[in-house]
């Protein structure tokens, strides 16, 4: 066909419809990459194993970085003044579980959570600590490890396919890397709850006309090349035009838009960054977003520690138990898994600017809904704190707990493109105590 | 009779890259003085390479492609050798013009200009994970190490040498940032050097035998005691005194940034030797080859030259020394995969495809795709005493780099003829380097990171301009032997820098010029080429949206598509900086226009480096009656949005 036989078609044909059809046929689904592949893809090592029955769909990651201190947080030592300090403790919902008084809201939904007291990382620093935390593997110079997020997207998909399965709400981008994933895996990282899904509205400068008009003519120069190269990465590459205005259009965008929430709703979760970044990750699993993190800084109390805490306290304290009694209140607790994490813990002695240290030995993170127990306790530090006695959770086990809950093929091994093999919690097990 | 009608045509093909090949052969024996230099050389030599693409062609009995439009060559060669899209005066100017000999000329000119190391320091950085600092170090000296050695077009196995062997202060000798970059990490190194320099994989020995591969665990330590003991970072008691000092009470915030800033640039960068060529097993070690914790001598992989070893009982080793040895055996002429390496890493660089793939994965099973062409590429870089812009130049000048494009996708790490460069989308820098095109005029000027090679940045600032550089901060305070005089010293420079009133009028040319370029970066904010900007830039930026590499793996760019790239064309970056933004230069060169067909003529140059068809001539002449006002504006939108934009032909 002669170029000017495809220009004299005229208007009547709508390539974008054809291209629409395309992406069905040639492709087989529609693909939207870099937001979070669709389907599972099969093990590099076969069939796929069967996947376990699930107890969540989806899940909302807490990253508390900088060091979440335990003793100040889920694990006081109040018969120990010397490590305690002056940070009060108080009694939960649950039977025999006292966390610290600076989470009284926390204290009244305990009977929704499990705490782990017995975590333990080998790596002291912020940086190294933050990656094992999020990837199970330690920093290496040879290898990008994939977030968390982007293991559930390459075991489990998307749930909803015209937005994005994996989002990361403040904090480092380097927590929504796909590693060697690739970027198809990888998360979409919002600076923060405010900021909407980039670049998915149209620019004030162009109008709907106009927009619809450019891209008629786009695609009358795109019939002659694609007729001429017949190739599968020009198609794919027309198809993602056709999904991009799918996201444009999608009723789904609107879970971005957390202004839609009714103010005593917004204040409900507290009127800071991490409170509504809290809100914005309920509204995207309510529109079936599968992994959402949200970052609260800030924990790094070398000096000042009391104060400082009972600062990043009550912002957590608001939002973590907002968070637990909304999913609750909407019935979306008990296929949603709330975890909670840090790098490490703190110093149980307190140093000379009434600070505490780094501590990856022993410190507390905790999940709620999901399937897990309510009230209950994994894991045991010694008296002053200072030790794991029994229950060790390292990063790796945490997070291959989080992919069973989700039902994903925890030993299932994916091979990186230089052949080397990696799994979920680097072949770390589950803990299946925890759950219900 | 069809398939002999076919042979016919190719016949008449072949001819054309036989062309030559007698003086070919003349030019290869010849050229006793300076023979790259020479362009009889350069020429002969393509022609050789494409007599032994053709025999290929021969041999599988395949109808090569025709030759490349100008339009397509112009494009191609333009993004391949210099990293953009030509302007629109450019691609006019080439066009246009009727001289015979225009494609060896335009060759010529983009591997001579600056463009061409703009875009090779891009590649450079992805292969050695150049970045923009290392922890609290600064990798400016490295990045401008790099830089100075593209632009002096330092030999490949020099260079290679240099990174390997380098040792001192990072500020006087940029290349210790090869292993600034892994501190602490030095096996990692090693796993990354064999990698890079000789397309070998042995990461996986260094917890266990390769599982598919021959290298042992064993091999791996060997190597690995090449570079074991090598220290990174100087005096620790000196570190760790400023350090105490910075955190006394009521400490000065300026003195402190300043003892700082010595910390960091002065005894935290540099690489000081110890090894002596051994390392020990690792406690859990669990082959017969050796035991627990036992300490072992470094020795070369095999298989690559002549072997260099350590013994354990010559205590005649002095410190460093068994890192030299490794180095010279690295670039050895005896060690025929440092070549090899290299030569298909530049053929795919031109070519688009490699003669092997994946490049730096060369293991027992993988062979070249055309063993007698990479046979001679390595005897050709050699020849050219490891000259890579005079090889690049060789490859440019072939007939195999000018034909069309193929309309077929190979399938990706398969054995390629090279019948037909296979379409690939940009790499982030090129959509990055192109976009800069459309939107200033003479995008190749602004230099920026690394530049600032000898200025001291205090608080994001260059202070004591022409007065004092981060070299001289290095060598006096090296000079100095205890940490309280350190001290002294960072109390007067904290002077010195407090009572700076500017001025600068003792600053040499070069200096001012430094200076000049570190200022570039404020000035003109991100309006700069890719190679100019932070190495890596953050993520979320344009140039990390459409794959650049994050630098922390070897070539870790990607080029695959996604939807928030397009979000980004429709709707971002693209429309507000070029298709809204009236003042870039597409509009201006557009609007210089003096008919419709003469502004659809110039919007097409300036995209899409090629006049439009009759068919798009039409189409646009008709949106310009209809929208007079957003016509331009939709038309450059249109263009950048389609596949024909994107992808390198």
């Amino acid at each position: 066909m002669s170029e000017k036989n495809l220009f004299h078609k005229g208007d009547e044909v709508s390539r974008r419809q054809f291209m629409i059809g395309a992406a069905h046929s040639y492709l087989g689904v529609s693909v939207l990459p870099m937001l979070g592949a669709t389907v599972a893809t099969s093990d590099t090592f076969g069939a796929a194993p069967p996947m376990r029955p699930r107890t969540a769909k989806s899940v909302i990651f807490l990253n508390m970085s900088g060091g979440m201190s335990h003793l100040d947080t889920f694990d006081p030592k109040p018969e120990n003044q010397d490590v305690q300090g002056p940070t009060p403790v108080i009694d939960t919902s649950a039977d025999n579980v006292q966390i610290s008084g600076f989470l009284p809201k926390t204290a009244a939904v305990m009977k929704h959570i499990t705490l782990f007291r017995g975590m333990r990382s080998n790596q002291g620093a912020h940086e190294q600590g933050q990656y094992l935390l999020h990837r199970s593997y330690a920093p290496r110079g040879t290898i990008v490890h994939p977030a968390l997020g982007a293991w559930v997207m390459r075991l489990s998909g998307r749930r909803n396919t015209t937005i994005p399965g994996f989002v990361a709400i403040g904090g480092s981008s380097e927590n929504a890397t796909g590693g060697f994933m690739g970027a198809k895996y990888g998360g979409v990282p919002l600076g923060n709850a405010n900021a909407g899904l980039k670049d998915s509205k149209r620019a004030h400068s162009v109008s709907k006309a106009e927009f619809d008009h450019r891209l008629s003519l786009a695609d009358k120069m795109n019939s002659d090349f694609h007729g001429r190269f017949k190739q599968k990465q020009i198609k794919t590459y027309h198809g993602l035009y056709d999904e991009a205005i799918k996201l444009m259009t999608s009723e789904d965008l609107k879970a971005f838009d957390i202004k839609n929430e009714d103010s005593k709703v917004r204040d409900f979760y507290g009127n800071n960054g991490f409170g509504q970044g809290c809100l914005l990750a309920r509204r995207l699993v309510e529109h079936q977003v599968r992994f959402v993190e949200v970052n609260l800084g800030g924990w790094d109390t070398h000096s000042d520690n009391f104060v400082s805490v009972e600062a990043r306290c009550q912002i957590l304290d608001q939002a973590l138990a907002g968070l637990i009694s909304d999913l609750e209140r909407r019935g979306m607790l008990d296929h949603t898994l709330v975890a909670l994490g840090t790098e490490f813990g703190r110093t149980p002695d307190i140093n000379d600017n009434t600070g505490r240290d780094h501590f990856p030995r022993a410190f507390s993170s905790l999940m709620a809904g999901g399937g897990v127990k309510g009230g209950f306790v994994y894991g045991e530090t010694d008296r002053k704190a200072h030790t794991v006695k029994e229950g060790i959770v390292t990063p790796g086990m945490f997070n291959a707990t989080i992919g069973h809950a989700l039902g994903l093929p925890t030993e299932r091994v994916v091979t990186s493109p230089s052949g080397r093999p990696f799994t979920i919690g680097d072949e770390a097990k589950p803990v299946k105590e925890i759950f219900a | 009779m069809k398939q002999l009608f076919a042979l016919n045509i190719a016949a008449i093909v072949f001819a054309l890259f036989n062309a030559g090949s007698a003086s070919a052969q003349l030019g290869l024996r010849s050229g006793a003085v300076a023979p790259n230099q020479s362009k009889e050389f350069q020429l002969a030599a393509a022609r050789k390479v494409d007599k032994l693409v053709g025999a290929e062609f021969r041999r599988k009995q395949t109808r090569p492609l025709p030759k490349s439009t100008d339009a397509e060559f112009l494009r191609r060669s333009y993004l391949t050798a210099i990293g953009r899209i030509p302007s629109y005066e450019e691609a006019a100017e080439f066009l246009d013009s009727e001289e015979s000999g225009k494609r060896v000329a335009l060759i010529d000119t983009l591997i001579g200009s600056y463009g061409y190391n703009m875009h090779m320091f891009n590649w450079w950085a992805d292969l050695l994970r150049a970045t923009d600092s290392f922890q609290n170090t600064s990798g400016a000296p490295y990045i401008k190490w790099i830089k100075d050695a593209i632009a002096e077009d330092k030999p490949y196995n020099k260079m290679v040498h240099e990174l390997i062997s380098a040792t001192g202060g990072g500020w006087q000798n940029g290349a210790v940032g090869y292993y600034m970059r892994d501190k602490g990490m030095l096996k990692d190194n090693m796993a990354n050097t064999t990698r890079i320099f000789l397309g070998t994989r042995i990461e996986c020995a260094q917890c266990h035998n390769h599982p598919f591969d021959s290298w042992k665990q064993m091999e791996f330590y060997e190597m690995a005691a090449f570079t074991a003991g090598m220290k990174i970072g100087e005096r620790d008691s000196f570190s760790s005194y400023l350090s105490d000092k910075e955190d006394e009470e009521g400490m000065d915030r300026g003195l402190r940034d300043v003892s700082r800033l010595i910390r960091y640039a002065v005894f935290d960068f540099s690489v000081a030797d110890a090894g002596n060529g051994s390392i020990k097993l690792p406690d859990d070690y669990k082959y017969r080859d050796g035991k627990p914790g036992e300490r072992v001598g470094a020795k070369s992989l095999s298989g690559f030259g002549k072997n260099v070893r350590v013994s354990l009982k010559s205590k005649a080793k002095g410190a460093g020394e068994a890192r030299q040895e490794f180095a010279d055996w690295m670039v050895s002429p005896q060690n025929p995969r440092f070549t090899k390496v290299i030569a298909n890493r530049m053929w795919k660089r031109v070519m688009g495809t490699g003669l092997f793939e994946p490049l730096d994965n060369f293991s027992s099973g993988a062979a070249p795709s055309n063993p007698a062409l990479m046979a001679y590429l390595e005897e050709l870089l050699v020849d050219l005493n490891y000259d890579l812009k005079a090889f690049q130049k060789v490859l440019f000048h072939t007939y195999t780099f000018q034909l069309a494009p193929s309309p077929a996708q190979h399938p990706a790490r398969s054995p390629y003829n090279f019948n037909g460069r296979q379409l690939k989308r940009l790499s982030a820098e090129q959509v990055w380097d192109s976009l800069l095109t459309l939107k200033i005029d003479k995008p190749d000027v602004r230099k920026g990171n690394g530049y600032s090679g000898g200025a001291i940045m205090f608080r994001n600032r260059p202070v004591l301009v022409g007065k004092k550089t981060m070299k001289d901060i290095y060598s006096e305070v090296i000079a100095i032997d205890s940490p309280a005089a350190v001290w002294k010293y960072a109390e007067n420079l904290h002077k010195q820098i407090k009572g700076d009133k500017g001025g600068g009028a003792k600053a040499s040319g070069k200096m001012k010029m430094e200076m000049m370029m570190a200022q570039n970066a404020r000035k003109y904010g991100q309006e700069m080429r890719a190679s100019e900007l932070s190495s890596p830039m953050p993520n979320g930026h344009f140039l990390r949206q459409f794959g650049q590499s994050d630098r922390e793996v070897i070539e870790n760019a990607s080029t695959d598509s996604d939807v928030t790239q397009v979000l980004s064309i429709l709707n971002g970056h693209i429309e507000k900086q070029i298709t809204s933004n009236g003042g870039s230069k597409v509009f201006k060169v557009v609007n210089d226009g003096r008919t419709d067909a003469d502004k659809i003529d110039r919007i097409f140059l300036s995209i899409l480096s090629r006049r439009p068809s009759e068919g798009e001539k039409e189409l646009f002449l008709n949106e310009f009656k209809r929208n007079r006002g957003a016509a331009v504006r939709n038309a450059v939108s249109a263009l950048i949005s389609t596949a024909e934009f994107m992808f390198i032909q």
